[in-house]
């Protein structure tokens, strides 16, 4: 049992250092083990993409990010738990001088109207756009049922991931894998 | 909103030392796979835990295939840290254990299949949560483990009532073993949510034996209206050595409506809950059916 003592001394203060790698950095910071992932992303590290909507159950899907390549509510889950992985958020996604396809897509069949839910939205189509190059509107509304819109009736939010679709479909295989592969 | 203050966390990479901590640890400690229904409990302080104990990094729960425990006995083994994304999505259980599939691609959304675990899910026993009808409906035994040893529970046995089970403090549940389906048997599940998603307000899970159309055995359970699911014995019994057919089904679906103790609360009353019932039963069963016809199990 002496390992344990000793793990147990390094961390009995209620925070433990953790490293991740967000949008291609690497960062460690010591953080609160009851620190929420959305929380850590937004307070130890500015990127207030993520939003935290409903706050409790993670119903909203407003803090959704790519977790290890997979699309997650960082509300639902505690920074300390994300030690040593790989995270994409919005802001990962593309530069306002060179949107993301998916970014495109929102901007060009206007699939917002406030944009809280924005972020979430895109992190859930790249999750869907990765696995299924060309998926109905079916799957999309499946794909992110997950993700609330208060504002708009879903329709154009739809519009946006077919958008990005096609446009992601008419890319070579190795431009489309560099924007689709984190 | 924050949770509780936790003062300690344990991520542990092997099953050996999970249980080393929970035989020091285990009564203030709590377990965490895929936390999506213990963070929202400890967000509302419903759940108060100095330590969390992460099992995400133990290979041996995440163990998940079919195989033969003795000749002629082969099961399929689901490892406790099994997403619910694999159960909705593996070719394995599409194929041969439909009624998992049925079940795991209702809960919550693809943020929520991405991150909880099958363990996860029968540990915190909601009753209205989706795994627990299918485990009861296959006579599943799951396997409990601490550092004193091993103990195997049938399904029946495991869930004791309300988010209550056999397992103790510093105990954890390791797998599930579902023995594999035998020929000219069907299974399914369905259930009805206010919301796309969410828990059932009612959830039926039926599997079926037929010989040449007669039943040969079944084992029907109901969801979502008691502190566990409640087995349907009259209405398997009703449908032992019948000869299938539409009418029967219906008739079945009657009797389950009338044998289940319905409760009303905010989601729905029990006249309707009743009306739910009969529909879902006929439709659980007939999907049963069908699929045992076509040994589609």
């Amino acid at each position: 049992m002496n390992q344990l003592k000793e793990l147990q001394k390094s961390s009995a203060d209620g925070t433990k250092t953790i490293q991740v790698r967000v949008n291609g950095q690497i960062v460690e910071r010591e953080v609160h083990i009851r620190m929420l992932l959305v929380d850590f992303l937004r307070e130890e590290l500015g990127l207030t993409g993520t939003h935290v909507g409903c706050s409790v159950e993670g119903r909203c899907g407003a803090c959704t990010i790519l977790l290890n390549g997979e699309n997650v509510k960082s509300c639902l889950t505690l920074a300390v738990q994300a030690d040593g992985a790989n995270i994409l958020t919005v802001e990962g996604l593309g530069t306002p001088d060179n949107l993301h396809p998916i970014q495109e897509g929102f901007w060009e069949k206007h699939g917002l109207q406030c944009g809280f839910c924005t972020p979430g939205m895109m992190m859930s189509a790249y999750n869907l756009l990765k696995v299924n190059p060309h998926p109905s509107s079916d799957e999309i509304r499946e794909a992110i049922v997950g993700n609330l819109c208060r504002c708009t009736g879903y329709e154009h939010i739809i519009e946006a991931v077919q958008y990005a679709a096609e446009r992601l479909s008419s890319m070579s295989k190795e431009e489309r894998e560099k924007l689709l592969t984190y | 909103m924050y949770p509780a203050p936790i003062s300690d966390y344990f991520a542990p990479s092997t099953l050996e030392e999970c249980l080393d901590l929970l035989y020091h640890y285990g009564s203030q400690a709590k377990i965490i796979a895929g936390g999506q229904s213990l963070l929202p409990l400890l967000k509302l302080r419903m759940v108060d835990t100095p330590i969390i104990i992460d099992i995400n990094r133990i290979i041996e729960l995440q163990e998940f295939g079919e195989k033969f425990l003795e000749p002629g006995k082969r099961i399929l083994r689901i490892g406790a840290l099994t997403r619910h994304k694999t159960l909705a999505s593996h070719p394995l259980v599409l194929s041969k254990y439909p009624i998992i599939s049925d079940a795991a691609k209702y809960i919550g959304d693809v943020q929520i299949r991405n991150r909880g675990t099958i363990g996860g899910s029968l540990v915190h026993a909601d009753p209205a949560a989706d795994l627990p009808v299918p485990i009861l409906v296959l006579d599943s035994t799951l396997r409990v483990i601490s550092k004193d040893g091993e103990r195997d529970f049938s399904a029946e046995d495991f869930f004791l009532g309300l988010m209550m089970t056999v397992v103790e403090e510093n105990e954890i549940l390791a797998y599930v073993d579902i023995p594999s389906p035998q020929k000219g048997t069907g299974a399914a599940y369905s259930k009805h949510s206010v919301v796309f998603g969410d828990f059932s307000v009612i959830s039926v899970g039926a599997r079926v034996t037929l010989l040449e159309d007669i039943c040969q055995s079944s084992r029907i359970y109901v969801g979502g209206v008691n502190p566990r699911p409640q087995r349907a014995v009259n209405t398997e019994e009703f449908l032992q050595g019948k000869t299938i057919t539409s009418e029967i089904l219906q008739k079945a679906a009657d009797v389950m409506a009338e044998e289940i103790e319905v409760e009303s609360d905010m989601r729905a009353s029990n006249t309707y809950r009743k009306i739910l019932l009969k529909h879902y039963g006929f439709n659980v069963l007939s999907k049963a059916i069908q699929r045992a016809k076509e040994d589609q199990f």
